[in-house]
């Protein structure tokens, strides 16, 4: 029953909100925006549950004999002079910027090296994984705008910088294809979460 | 945005809802349904199966995307295949682990969760602190996922979100554990990179039918179907709209 009620409010919240979406009525667009504004809330209310379930975790991890636990204590430090230096000089101070920022971006810079690295081996090991033309197009189409996107090819003449300039355009339109299929099925993806056909929530 | 704007939008959503609704009722009717075979659901059926039969857990990572982004749908489309994933899995000698990088869709990948749990009474209620938050941005959250990743228990890791490039560090450490991925998103620098780290992807709208495939019913297979009609419509539309253009080209340089 509470099961089934949760699911009813659920679809009734997202018809208003796309009703919204398509009709210009003062009402319906007042209730919109207070209902999002709710959603606004939750979501950061949510994502306070969120970290502390997961410091909930790392010293559970502490308290057992497991592999991993210096991470666990690197975490749970790093998030404690975070907060604190969050609280006393709040996160728009230029120091508090300074400090995540000097941290964080080296850090993922870091792993953007890694990835690279990764990636090279993948492409080295691609036939092993994968058999038949695609992989063979996937590779070429790989190396070749690498290549281009460098300007060691088509970099000379006019002519040469106009193929190159097409081929770049290629990238383009199948990247397009491949965002619309997502956009339909996003949509369908939607409509049947909207109708209850489909519920990513216990109901 | 405009007027008609507003109309071929509402066109297109009912539409497609027309579509839902009579693929569902149809669908009722027809004892076997056809569905194109993918690949990757083929291999992901038998990745589930043997991982019940082996006693090793099934991992699903649900990506980093906040609910807020339109980009959440895949992830969220997820959830619905969560739940479809753990009563398979759930049987199991080892619980499914289910991994994500907001605390929303995290706390939503728990409501889920236990939501399997009750329509499955034996399944234990160890099962219950499975969905965990890994980290909160996109590479802490692959960061944090890697040890899950790594555990010996773990044998199949199936990535259904959104994810970007940091994709690869978990599907890297998944091949380094010999374990079985199926990876997809709607993030194109995610999809190319599980395109050259996995044997099976689902490229473009495939993520999204992964629920489809996973649960049984005439409403489930209807949401594939329509995906089906709706990419022949924007192709007939494309190729006419490209003909138009060329023709009212043609005619203007003759005029």
């Amino acid at each position: 029953m509470k099961a089934r009620f949760a699911a009813a409010v659920a679809i009734a919240i997202g018809l208003i909100i796309l009703a919204g979406y398509f009709l210009d009525f003062p009402l319906l667009q007042s209730v919109r925006a207070v209902l999002l504004g709710w959603a606004v809330s939750l979501i950061g209310v949510a994502a306070i549950v969120g970290i502390v379930h997961l410091i909930r975790n790392q010293w559970k991890n502490l308290r057992r004999p497991a592999k991993g636990r210096g991470l666990s204590v690197v975490l749970i430090l790093s998030f404690l002079i975070t907060l604190v230096a969050g609280l006393v000089l709040t996160p728009a101070h230029p120091v508090f910027q300074k400090i995540v920022t000097r941290i964080q971006v080296p850090v993922e810079a870091s792993l953007l090296a890694v990835i690279s690295v990764i990636l090279i081996l993948a492409g080295v090991r691609l036939f092993q994984r994968k058999k038949g033309w695609m992989a063979v197009v996937f590779l070429i189409s790989a190396i070749l705008y690498l290549l281009i996107g460098s300007g060691i090819i088509f970099a000379g003449s006019a002519a040469a910088h106009g193929i190159g300039a097409f081929l770049m355009r290629l990238p383009v339109a199948g990247g397009r294809g491949i965002l619309l299929g997502v956009a339909l099925g996003s949509l369908v993806a939607g409509i049947k979460i909207l109708f209850g056909a489909e519920r990513p929530y216990n109901g | 945005m405009g007027s008609l704007e507003n109309l071929i939008g509402l066109i297109i959503v009912l539409l497609t809802a027309g579509l839902l609704l009579i693929f569902s009722l149809t669908g009722k009717k027809q004892t076997r349904a056809r569905l194109r075979s993918l690949p990757a659901m083929v291999q992901l059926r038998k990745a589930l199966g043997s991982s019940v039969e082996q006693g090793r857990r099934v991992h699903l990572s649900l990506g980093s995307v906040n609910l807020l982004n339109p980009a959440s749908a895949s992830s969220v489309s997820s959830l619905a295949a969560e739940d479809r994933l753990v009563q398979e899995t759930s049987i199991g000698d080892a619980p499914p682990v289910i991994t994500s990088g907001d605390g929303a869709l995290s706390i939503l990948s728990q409501d889920v969760l236990s939501g399997s749990l009750q329509r499955q009474p034996g399944s234990g209620a160890a099962l219950r602190n499975q969905g965990q938050l890994t980290g909160v941005s996109p590479w802490s959250y692959a960061a944090g996922a890697i040890p899950l990743v790594q555990d010996r228990r773990t044998s199949t890791n199936v990535l259904l979100g959104h994810f970007g490039p940091e994709a690869a560090l978990i599907l890297d450490a998944a091949e380094k554990n010999s374990s079985q991925q199926i990876a997809g998103t709607d993030n194109l620098a995610g999809q190319a990179v599980m395109y050259a780290m996995t044997q099976d992807t689902l490229i473009g709208e495939e993520v999204f039918t992964v629920p489809g495939y996973l649960q049984p019913g005439a409403s489930a297979r209807a949401g594939i179907k329509v995906q089906d009609v709706l990419r022949w419509v924007v192709i007939v539309v494309l190729l006419a709209a490209a003909i138009a253009r060329f023709i009212l080209a043609f005619l203007g340089e003759a005029g």
